[in-house]
């Protein structure tokens, strides 16, 4: 159905290869199974994920990367419970403005999951493009963060494993957060009863 | 009274005095004062006016301070103010017809309304229940009538609850209640027993219904959820509008985005997006209205193909799209999407995520500065300073074309159709002639089949002849007999060649034996009308068209019958030419057969002549003939002779004028006459 369990929001500078990304992950892990929206297009795109036996629906939000529209990215990751954050290696700017995004995400929604991901692989370890961010400054940055993955949307390296970390986490933490609420809830009848029960002793 | 209204001529003094009482005299124009005591009495009016007037405004104006604070004094807050002003009166207006809807008692009373006015009561009017019965049955077959009764219980109490709350809650606290009632109706389906069976799906689906049903009677209401009171949406809308109105020079290059206004079929994408866009107002619920802007996204994302079209796509084009469109209450619509949809269900889906780029087109377009279009400020400065109307884009025109050429195709399918309804028409109207024609062929057939069964029926018309042979068994004492006596009776003499027709019938038929008997009864009767013709038998059975012979007058009258001049075969005429005569004998029989001649002919060749017989008689009855008869030795005479016009007319001239040839076709012809051999065995 329309209902997707988590909303996974990809975030990153223009050409860093988000779309790449969600394409690659999206029509060739599952390719048989489910030909999800392959005609409509990379901006919105739902897939089933299964973790610990347990099957959730995840919708995998991309964002425009121009510049122009920065200013709404707000919109888009209001409620996410994942953001997933591109950067290319041999990019210093794209790193530069992962910074900002990564700021945003932290004072807006404290509460998303935030993954970095380096983007373009293949063309570092084949010696094409230089690398620009040091692995030390990324390493520092996401020490505080869910995770940090190199992948390569070309061969389909780590793509399926930075999905399944995320779908993981988010299940672990969907387990948990459930368990709080009915633990909350039970507590609340508790007192109301409790409360009853004083107003019928008074 | 009566005499202070007649005129009089006399005018008291104090009359003309001012009517205050001052010494001054008065004037009927300032109404009877003096023109000072005029002028304070007209002031004085003025100033209470004025009190009056003032009173009245007085709290407004106070109003208007209150509400709008430091504000005031900027020119520009204040005409946002009064825009204000005027939705505020509006809703007002709203709330109260709103009132008279939604309490659904008589409104004969108005001492009644007013105390209802103050107890809000509110009932739901029972066809949103009927209609969503009618749904549930449609959707939810097999949901036992339990689940039924509890959504429909729920949409009742959820309404109800909206609108108590509306009152007096702000709208974002109305939204959070709104979104508790939908968790509360979800808890209720995991935890009620009778939900146990349904899956999750048609649980989504069943609040789906829940909240269609009920978001769809509270967005009819006014100022409730839909634009509330205490929000801004209206102004909002309008501005809205008015600055897509403003940017309507903004094109593809701005927002670089890669469509291509002279391509037909993006053309045509954009158009269906535009079109979505603009009937998302007028769905009702948020799930409607987020179809409505899912289906617009995947013509925009369409616009982008063959390649996979990405954000990158989506978002410029979609904001061209709701630049081009200026959808109607943009802003509303979207915050009533936001506040009242099911978040959790709806907002986390593919709808909500193209709505969620609405809401980023929105606000860019909302927020659009040269910066963010990548152009020089002059420029947008100038742009933006030009009026509405003179910025219309190619795309304006583009999309017009669109718009005509939907309209043309529609027409010509239209006209497809019709034409497709002819061929139909008229294929069938083939068949239908098809038809008419096997039918006219199975008609013919079974006529011929009738027809021939008709010779069968011909038996008992043979039979006619044998009834009547007995009849005519017992008569021949007096056919025979009476032969002498014919001469003095013309009309029995008629009779006989009818029996003897019937008679050379049966020869035909049965055989000879009657023959013999005949033959005897007629002999006599030759015998002695030979007497009177001699050749005539000879010259009848000796056809000679050939033989101009000279033209007979008394026969004048047959022969100017039209009916049989041009079947005039010299001799064998003469005998149908009979036949005709010999019906004046009144015999049915022979009515009956007209093919009797030709048989007779062959066969008998007596018949002529005895119907030239009878045929002789009958002119003795004729009224030239009775002249004719006394001077039977020159026929030729007749005709001028006996001229019953003589006496007034002169004998030339009558010959000429009645009963002359020259006028008849057969004196013009000289054809032979159908009694021509009589005539022509006189003379030899």
């Amino acid at each position: 159905m329309s209902r997707c369990d988590f909303k996974i929001v990809l975030l990153g500078s223009e050409h860093v290869g988000k779309t790449s990304l969600v394409l690659r992950f999206v029509n060739c892990r599952f390719n048989a199974e489910i030909p999800y929206q392959n005609t409509v297009g990379a901006a919105f795109c739902a897939k089933a994920m299964r973790s610990k036996e347990k099957d959730y629906s995840i919708g995998i939000w991309d964002t425009a990367g121009s510049e122009r529209y920065e200013a709404m990215t707000r919109i888009y990751y209001r409620g996410a419970h994942a953001a997933i954050i591109c950067y290319e290696p041999s990019s210093h700017e794209s790193w530069t403005r992962l910074r900002h995004w990564l700021h945003e995400l932290r004072t807006v929604e404290d509460s998303c999951k935030v993954y970095l991901c380096g983007t373009k692989k293949d063309l570092l370890d084949g010696g094409f493009v230089k690398r620009e961010v040091a692995e030390e400054i990324v390493n520092t940055y996401s020490q505080d963060l869910n995770g940090h993955f190199l992948t390569s949307s070309k061969t389909g390296e780590n793509v399926d494993e930075l999905f399944q970390k995320i779908v993981d986490d988010l299940a672990a933490d969907v387990e948990v957060m459930k368990t709080v609420t009915e633990s909350r809830l039970l507590l609340t009848e508790l007192d109301k009863r409790k409360s009853k029960k004083d107003v019928c002793a008074c | 009274m009566i005499t202070s209204k007649m005129p009089s001529l006399r005018i008291d003094q104090n009359d003309l005095k001012c009517k205050n009482g001052c010494d001054y005299f008065g004037n009927p124009q300032w109404q009877g004062y003096c023109s000072k005591c005029h002028r304070e009495q007209m002031q004085r009016q003025r100033k209470a006016e004025k009190a009056s007037s003032f009173t009245s405004t007085l709290p407004r104006s106070d109003q208007r301070k209150s509400e709008r604070g430091l504000k005031l004094s900027s020119h520009a807050s204040f005409s946002k103010f009064e825009e204000k002003r005027l939705r505020q009166s509006e809703t007002l207006k709203k709330t109260n017809l709103l009132k008279f809807n939604v309490f659904k008692k008589n409104i004969t009373d108005d001492h009644e309304i007013s105390t209802e006015r103050r107890q809000p009561e509110f009932k739901i009017p029972t066809a949103v229940f009927e209609g969503m019965k009618a749904d549930f049955r449609v959707r939810f077959p097999s949901f036992p009538p339990q689940i039924d009764r509890d959504a429909r219980g729920f949409v009742h109490t959820f309404i109800l609850d909206v609108i108590k709350w509306a009152a007096i809650m702000n709208v974002d606290e109305l939204s959070e209640r709104v979104q508790k009632q939908y968790q509360r109706f979800m808890k209720h389906m995991e935890t009620s027993q009778h939900y146990a069976s349904v899956d999750s799906d048609a649980r989504e689906l069943l609040i789906d219904f829940v909240e269609k049903h009920a978001m769809t009677y509270l967005h009819e209401l006014p100022s409730i959820v839909f634009s509330p009171s205490g929000t801004d949406d209206e102004r909002q809308d309008r501005a809205m509008s008015e600055r897509i109105q403003q940017l309507s020079w903004v094109g593809e290059k701005h927002l670089e985005c890669k469509l291509d206004r002279n391509n037909a079929e993006c053309r045509r994408l954009l158009y269906k997006a535009i079109s979505e866009l603009l009937g998302m107002d007028a769905a009702r619920w948020s799930g409607a209205k987020l179809a409505r802007v899912r289906r617009c996204a995947r013509h925009v994302l369409r616009l982008a193909a063959p390649a996979p079209a990405s954000a990158d796509d989506l978002l410029p084009a979609l904001i061209l799209a709701v630049l081009k469109a200026n959808p109607p209450r943009l802003i509303s619509n979207i915050n009533y999407v936001t506040r009242f949809c099911n978040a959790q269900r709806l907002m986390t889906g593919e709808g909500g995520y193209y709505f969620t780029n609405l809401c980023c087109a929105v606000s860019f377009i909302q927020n659009m500065t040269a910066e963010s279009l990548s152009m020089d400020k002059k420029e947008f400065d100038c742009y933006m300073a030009m009026p509405a109307s003179i910025g219309g884009s190619a795309w304006a025109a583009a999309l017009s074309l669109c718009g005509a050429t939907r309209e043309a195709e529609e027409q010509s399918a239209l006209a497809a159709k019709l034409l497709e309804q002819t061929k139909e028409i008229q294929r069938e109207a083939e068949n239908m002639a098809n038809n008419a024609a096997t039918f006219e062929e199975q008609i013919a057939k079974k006529v011929q089949d009738v027809l021939a069964k008709t010779p069968l029926e011909i038996k008992p018309r043979r039979e006619l002849p044998r009834l009547r042979r007995e009849g005519v068994g017992s008569a021949p004492p007096p056919t025979t007999e009476p032969g002498p006596a014919r001469t003095s009776e013309p009309p029995a003499l008629l009779n006989e060649p009818s029996v003897v027709i019937d008679e050379t019938e049966k020869l035909n038929i049965l055989g000879f034996e009657v023959v013999e008997e005949r033959s005897p009864s007629k002999s006599p009767q030759l015998d002695r009308l030979s007497d009177l013709k001699q050749s005539s038998s000879t010259e009848l059975l000796t056809p000679s068209p050939m033989v101009l012979t000279p033209f007979d007058c008394r026969s004048l009258d047959e022969v100017l019958t039209p009916d049989e001049f041009p079947d005039n075969i010299p001799g064998l005429s003469d005998v149908n030419y009979d036949i005709d005569l010999s019906d004046f004998s009144a015999d049915t029989s022979l009515a009956e057969d007209p093919p009797a001649p030709d048989r007779r002919r062959t066969f008998d060749p007596f018949a002529p002549q005895t119907s030239k017989d009878s045929y002789k008689l009958l002119e003795s009855f004729d009224e030239f003939s009775i002249v004719d008869n006394a001077r039977e030795s020159d026929p030729y005479e007749v005709v001028h002779r006996p001229d019953p016009f003589g006496s007034v007319l002169d004998n030339d001239e009558g010959r000429a004028s009645i009963l002359d040839d020259s006028g008849s076709p057969t004196a013009a012809c000289l054809l032979p006459s159908p009694i021509q051999p009589q005539n022509s065995a006189k003379p030899t």
